[in-house]
């Protein structure tokens, strides 16, 4: 039972996620940035499922975003590749609690930060000085991580609720 | 000797693991094939539209027309007699507001239409802009079934967007000017002379452009006019592209370059045309 309501959990995330992201977060910005949604519902979907599930799931992601920005498979693989790291940590080094999805949020959006930075530079052929990329990255992962919390909050209060359920089953 | 050590289930678990990593990067070669293959044919087209569709409708569910509306009113209005009054005067300056911000809306429309009526536009909303934090695109609710194709302009009343990177049957992602990926020539209003103006990563957060290869031996000053030169296929020429700022000389006259800000607040605006002729 719990499987299956997890499995329905996880797919809502998928679309709240999305919907979010295009019709919400897209519209904030703080010093030029904005909360990436879809990279935070990856690692919310990791902390709670294991390896083989977050990277299908990042995987579906990466292809609907590139569908919808007709961004040419370039989310497609790094979301599947960001998929599996935070798969792997997640199921190996870390628990399912608020700071978990506040470490993993940071480490996330630092690689994927990187990763765009490199595109956009190679794309432009100009780049900006390291320190300022630190500034932005900052800005970023503050952004970022303050969104994650609230909702790692919320999906851990659904995961012990489950739990608590489960446990009423059995007893 | 049995040790009591069960190394089956190892085993086991390998295998679980060299297969998955096996399927999945096939999978993920497969999903970045199927772009890379069907790029300029309809198959990636109509899978995008079946995606876009469902956020296109979410969209509109959010931004209903004013006939909606009027059926509340009657509903409202049937439902509670002894605050009517209030109510009505309530609904009726909703009502005047949501006029109000639909002729602000046609009236910018019509003044896109008049700006650019030697050209055939369609219209088009923005329905929603670049998750990422390095690009600035949007996509707009105008596709291939509209006549929109890949490179052609976009422009607002007051001056150039961008330009269509990509197209659904139904949506276009659109490039704008402030993408450091983007290079538009332009002509210096007060000298007649050429010169090029692209998105910057350093001035990504402001919101403004950079003006290179200026003409050596040139006098530009802030509050020159910056218009498309027509050089190139993919911009018409005299379409406003910004305003210049601040001269930046440096050591060399080669080298210097001159920050832009845009005639058209791109976060801003809600509507775009697309030069279709």
């Amino acid at each position: 039972m719990r499987k299956v309501v997890k499995t329905i959990i996880t797919i809502l995330l998928f679309i709240i996620s999305i919907l979010l992201q295009l019709f919400v977060f897209n519209n904030i910005t703080l010093f030029g940035f904005k909360p990436n949604m879809l990279i935070i519902s990856v690692i919310l979907v990791g902390m709670y499922t294991n390896i083989y599930s977050t990277a299908f799931y990042a995987l579906l992601l990466g292809f609907t975003t590139d569908l919808l920005f007709g961004t040419s498979g370039f989310y497609t693989v790094i979301y599947s590749i960001l998929g599996i790291v935070i798969g792997y940590v997640s199921d190996n080094y870390m628990k399912e609690n608020i700071f978990s999805a506040i470490i993993l949020t940071a480490g996330g959006i630092t690689i994927l930060e990187i990763i765009e930075y490199i595109r956009a530079m190679a794309v432009s052929a100009n780049y900006i000085g390291f320190m300022h990329f630190v500034g932005d990255l900052l800005v970023s992962i503050l952004l970022n991580v303050a969104i994650a919390s609230v909702f790692a909050f919320v999906l851990g209060k659904i995961n012990a609720l489950l739990e608590k359920k489960q446990d009423n089953i059995y007893w | 000797m049995d040790y009591g050590i069960d190394f089956s289930d190892n085993v086991q678990k390998r295998k679980k693991k060299l297969i998955f990593i096996a399927v999945f990067v096939v999978l993920v070669i497969m999903f970045v094939a199927f772009f890379f293959r069907n790029s300029n044919s309809k198959v990636v087209s109509k899978v995008a539209t079946v995606i876009s569709k469902p956020i296109i409708v979410v969209y509109d569910l959010f931004n209903k027309d004013e006939i909606d509306s009027m059926d509340l009113e009657t509903l409202r209005a049937e439902y509670d007699e002894l605050k009517r009054q209030k109510e009505e005067l309530e609904i009726q300056a909703l009502e005047s507001q949501k006029i109000l911000d639909d002729n602000k809306m046609l009236k910018e429309m019509l003044d896109i239409k008049k700006e650019y009526q030697h050209y055939k536009t369609v219209m088009g909303k923005i329905v929603y802009r670049e998750h990422d934090n390095w690009t600035q695109t949007f996509t707009i609710n105008v596709g291939s079934n509209d006549g929109v194709q890949v490179d052609q302009t976009v422009v607002h009343k007051d001056g150039l967007v961008g330009y269509i990177s990509s197209v659904t049957d139904t949506t276009a992602t659109v490039t704008t000017i402030l993408d450091v990926s983007t290079s538009v020539s332009v002509n210096i209003s007060t000298i007649n002379e050429p010169a090029v103006v692209n998105g910057d990563l350093n001035l990504k957060s402001q919101n403004k452009l950079k003006l290179t290869y200026i003409p050596l031996d040139t006098e530009i000053a802030v509050s020159d006019m910056l218009y498309t030169s027509g050089i190139g296929v993919k911009y018409p020429s005299s379409i406003p592209v910004g305003r210049i700022i601040e001269v930046v000389n440096n050591k060399n006259d080669v080298n210097r370059y001159a920050l832009v800000e845009p005639c058209v607040d791109i976060s801003k605006i809600s509507e775009v045309a697309v030069i279709i002729n």
